[in-house]
């Protein structure tokens, strides 16, 4: 199916990824591992063709699909034969509407109108999409966008599918059920995955390539990868290989003893975003002792993120108060003492170097300049400090932005989805951080999270967010709580 | 209940010739276009953009009214603005109706008009580039607020220039970046 | 260097965007400054064009080919004249030629910061001069038709008669113009050039 021989692919002159020699045969399902940068997205690229179509001068060796050569396919014919879903299918949607989207790519194979229509309708029932077929791609939630990107790409049976890393902004159910579609895929489908979540992907793929600083440097068989002891996988960076592998890694947080007073409290807060339409949340209610540290977990689309932004002033409620140390909090307070981590990290970044973005609109005393040289180096960044924040990798901008947040010193600190994206490596260190910040100023941490093992070692207490109803808590000590999931 | 589904080609039609039209009408003849575009949605079976549209006509027209008896040079500026926006009208009511055809069969006149591919794909997300821009502005916007970077603090005033750093640069490198993913898009889907 | 290249799917996306983000910037600093349109018309459009110079020479250089500064005119064009300013469309297609003969030559051009700063400058100029032209062309009777008040166009007839700002106009925005390149061409050295959005072109 795809041969690369000695590729090479370089960017600003420097090699991403070096001599790959790959072979892949038909319907084989395969999966790239390794480390953040290591440049399976890369490898991905090229396969897709991508990398040709931005700049061919920038590729050597020779890759070739089907025993012809990669850049004598046109690209007509490459998307007959590949089927891409990306990591963020936000801006990989055209059309107004799901159906839309769909009869888009068929219209791009078939002329006929009715048998565009019959194909749509079959693919619509396959991935039980009935309920978003008016719905615009852009108001999904991510794990909808996913099913959906997916849908499109397999609507028109591929022989090759291309997915860089589908589960990132997923939670559980969705993600389990990403796996069930991927284990529906016809067998002579190929595939080929970048993921760094293992666990979902063990039952579906036949080969794992693992990948660092660009060259291959191993393959296992699934059953070779489970061999694995849990320290040689996280000496290679790689995730965990099951759902609620606590008891393996590190020891529970501790416990801040329960205080009084209270820090922030919310009162019947609602909101929704649009008056005609239900309300996203309805009288919700939340009291925070300082000190504290939360998950806030629950199905995607929900309202936790609203619901933080709402508690970081970025939105007014549309009912209901919020009291910062029992007084009523204005909205300019709330920005001032409660700093949000965005989802969505590169929104956050204005200046033009690591070391001025975290002094952003801060001044710099000797004092912070010493901590913000602390967290950089605690938050293994510190050798990037002159880069552009735009070059770096995904995982790279979140220990950016969180680091900028931890020196700004809020009273409240809000993470949305820091874990998504993350190798182990750096998983762990944002643990010890976040650890190590609490411990140091008691600065409370309001986490929200789809990953079971990283909110089991920094939350004291996880809050699940349901549709329509009031927030239920769970303390995490002691209980199983990968039920909540 | 089912509405009738006007033709594609027949809705580019009208679209050029509403534009067209545009060009050479005085605000009275604006008025009308715009009431039949508002009808023109009804018919397709769009009640919400037409009653918003519908509204935002009369009101328009009736602040202009209003802004016409005074002499007044201030109000008379914002008279002008309302003036281009009530030229507008009828080019966005009829580009929200042109909205409405599905993508791939708009896709497939545009292609009997002989339009090269690369243009019609262009064509069809600068259409959807408005919509994007919104929400992109909005994220930039909550992000500039965790930076306590709001309009109101002091050092735009100190350097201005910081107004481009700050609200333009990461709007250009959104876009930027768009343009980049939307044409890989644009190629893998063909 | 290669001959010069034709426009891909890609640049056709970026032109037809940029112009669009610079349409709503500039339609954005018009509102905003539009309080000076009776004290001081003629500087309003070099004030507008201004932060319009960053989105032109990102696209400019992105692009890098013939026929950007001429798309980026015809779309604006085209705006103005769906806004009702019909003469505004012919008027920028021959903008945008102008432009493209300043450009023209020899394919480095395209990348290189004087001569984009040159074509912006006599661009943005033209442009600015764009509203006069229609109050010369076309007269009282469409300002009327747009209901300015009569006090106002009093006001800008005297500013369009008086040589002195009308060559202050052009000068002005011209100056202006070539300063917001210079201007641009720092931030986009700072930021896209840094972050590698402009590299191996």
């Amino acid at each position: 199916m795809l041969k690369l021989e000695h590729v090479e692919y370089l960017v600003n002159k420097k090699n991403i990824l070096s001599d790959i020699n790959l072979e892949i045969k038909d319907g084989e399902k395969v999966a790239f591992i390794g480390p953040s940068g290591s440049g399976k997205s890369s490898l991905l690229q090229l396969i897709n063709g991508v990398a040709t179509f931005f700049n061919e001068d920038r590729i050597n060796g020779t890759l070739s699909l089907k025993n012809k050569r990669l850049s004598e396919w046109s690209a007509n014919e490459l998307t007959k034969i590949i089927g891409n879903v990306f990591q963020d299918p936000r801006n990989q949607f055209f059309a107004k509407n799901v159906a839309d989207e769909l009869t888009l790519r068929l219209g791009n194979f078939l002329n006929d109108t009715k048998e565009i229509q019959r194909q749509s309708e079959k693919i619509t029932a396959d991935f039980k999409l009935e309920g978003l077929l008016k719905q615009s791609p852009a108001k999904l939630s991510s794990g909808q966008k996913q099913s959906v990107a997916f849908a499109v790409a397999t609507s028109t049976n591929p022989e090759l599918l291309v997915m860089d890393e589908p589960s990132a902004n997923l939670d559980l159910p969705e993600i389990l059920h990403i796996r069930d579609l991927l284990l529906n895929l016809p067998r002579k489908t190929s595939l080929i995955i970048a993921e760094h979540r293992l666990f979902y992907l063990l039952p579906v793929i036949d080969r794992f390539i693992y990948l660092k600083d660009g060259q291959i440097k191993a393959e296992f068989t699934p059953h070779q990868l489970k061999s694995l002891t849990a320290e040689q996988r996280s000496k290679m960076g790689l995730r965990s290989l099951e759902i609620d592998s606590f008891s393996e890694i590190a020891a529970h947080i501790r416990q801040t003893e329960q205080k009084d007073n209270k820090l922030l409290t919310a009162m019947n807060v609602s909101f929704g975003y649009n008056r005609r339409q239900n309300k996203l949340l309805r009288e919700i209610g939340l009291a925070v002792t300082p000190g504290e540290s939360i998950g806030l977990i629950g199905k995607n689309g929900v309202g936790k993120s609203t619901f933080a932004k709402l508690l970081a002033g970025l939105i007014t409620p549309t009912h209901g108060k919020i009291f910062l140390e029992n007084k009523r909090a204005s909205r300019w307070r709330l920005q001032k003492e409660v700093w949000y981590v965005m989802q969505e990290t590169t929104y956050q970044l204005f200046a033009d170097s690591v070391w001025r973005e975290l002094f952003l609109n801060l001044e710099q005393t000797p004092v912070l300049t010493a901590e913000a040289e602390q967290l950089l180096r605690d938050l293994k960044i510190g050798h990037l400090k002159e880069r552009h924040p735009a070059t770096l990798s995904g995982g790279e901008k979140q220990r950016l932005v969180l680091a900028t947040a931890l020196l700004h010193h809020p009273k409240i600190l809000i993470l949305d989805e820091p874990s998504s994206g993350l190798d182990q490596e750096s998983l762990q260190c944002i643990i010890r951080v976040i650890r190590k910040h609490r411990e140091q100023f008691s600065t409370t941490f309001l986490t929200i999270s789809h990953d079971p093992q990283f909110l089991y070692q920094v939350c004291e207490r996880v809050l699940v967010f349901k549709k329509n109803a009031q927030p239920l808590t769970y303390n995490v000590q002691g209980e199983r709580y990968s039920a909540f999931f | 209940m089912t509405f009738k589904k006007i033709d594609p080609f027949f809705q580019i039609l009208t679209f050029v010739l509403i534009i067209s039209l545009t060009f050479f009408v005085s605000l009275t003849e604006s008025f009308v276009l715009a009431l039949f575009g508002v009808a023109y949605l009804f018919i397709q079976g769009a009640f919400k953009p037409g009653l918003k549209y519908l509204c935002v006509t009369l009101l328009t027209s009736l602040l202009l009214i209003l802004i016409l008896r005074t002499t007044n040079t201030y109000i008379g500026l914002l008279g002008w603005l309302i003036t281009i926006l009530f030229k507008l009208l009828p080019t966005m009511i009829f580009g929200v109706s042109l909205g409405l055809i599905p993508i791939n069969e708009l896709r497939s006149v545009m292609a009997s008009f002989k339009i090269p591919n690369q243009l019609q794909m262009a064509l069809i997300v600068g259409l959807r580039y408005f919509a994007i821009l919104s929400d992109e502005l909005h994220e930039i916007r909550q992000a500039r607020l965790t930076h306590g970077l709001s309009f109101r603090n002091p050092i735009y005033f100190r350097r201005p220039l910081l107004i481009m750093d700050y609200y333009l640069v990461p709007t250009l490198m959104r876009t930027t970046k768009l343009i980049d993913d939307l044409s890989v898009a644009a190629y893998t889907e063909g | 260097m290669k001959k010069v290249k034709k426009f891909t799917s890609k640049d056709y996306v970026a032109v037809v965007l940029y112009s669009v983000l610079a349409y709503i910037v500039m339609a954005a600093m018009g509102v905003a400054f539009s309080f000076l349109l009776p004290i001081a018309w003629p500087l309003i459009s070099g004030i507008c064009l201004l932060p319009v110079s960053l989105i032109y020479l990102l696209m400019a250089y992105r692009v890098g080919k013939r026929g950007a500064l001429f798309g980026f005119s015809l779309v604006l064009g085209l705006i103005y004249a769906l806004m009702g300013i019909v003469i505004i469309l012919p008027y920028s297609v021959v903008l945008g030629i102008i432009g493209e003969l300043i450009l023209g030559g020899n394919p480095k051009n395209y990348r290189n910061f004087s001569r984009q700063a040159l074509a912006y400058g006599v661009y943005a100029a033209g442009l600015g001069f764009g509203d006069m032209f229609t109050l010369y062309l076309l007269g009282q009777q469409f300002f009327e038709k747009m209901k300015y008040t009569d006090s106002l166009i009093d006001k800008l007839q005297s500013f369009a008669t008086n040589p002195f700002w009308v060559g202050g106009n052009l000068l002005f925005t011209f100056v202006l113009g070539v300063f917001g390149c210079w201007i641009s061409e720092k931030i986009l050295n700072k930021h896209f050039r840094k972050a590698g959005y402009l590299d191996d072109f």
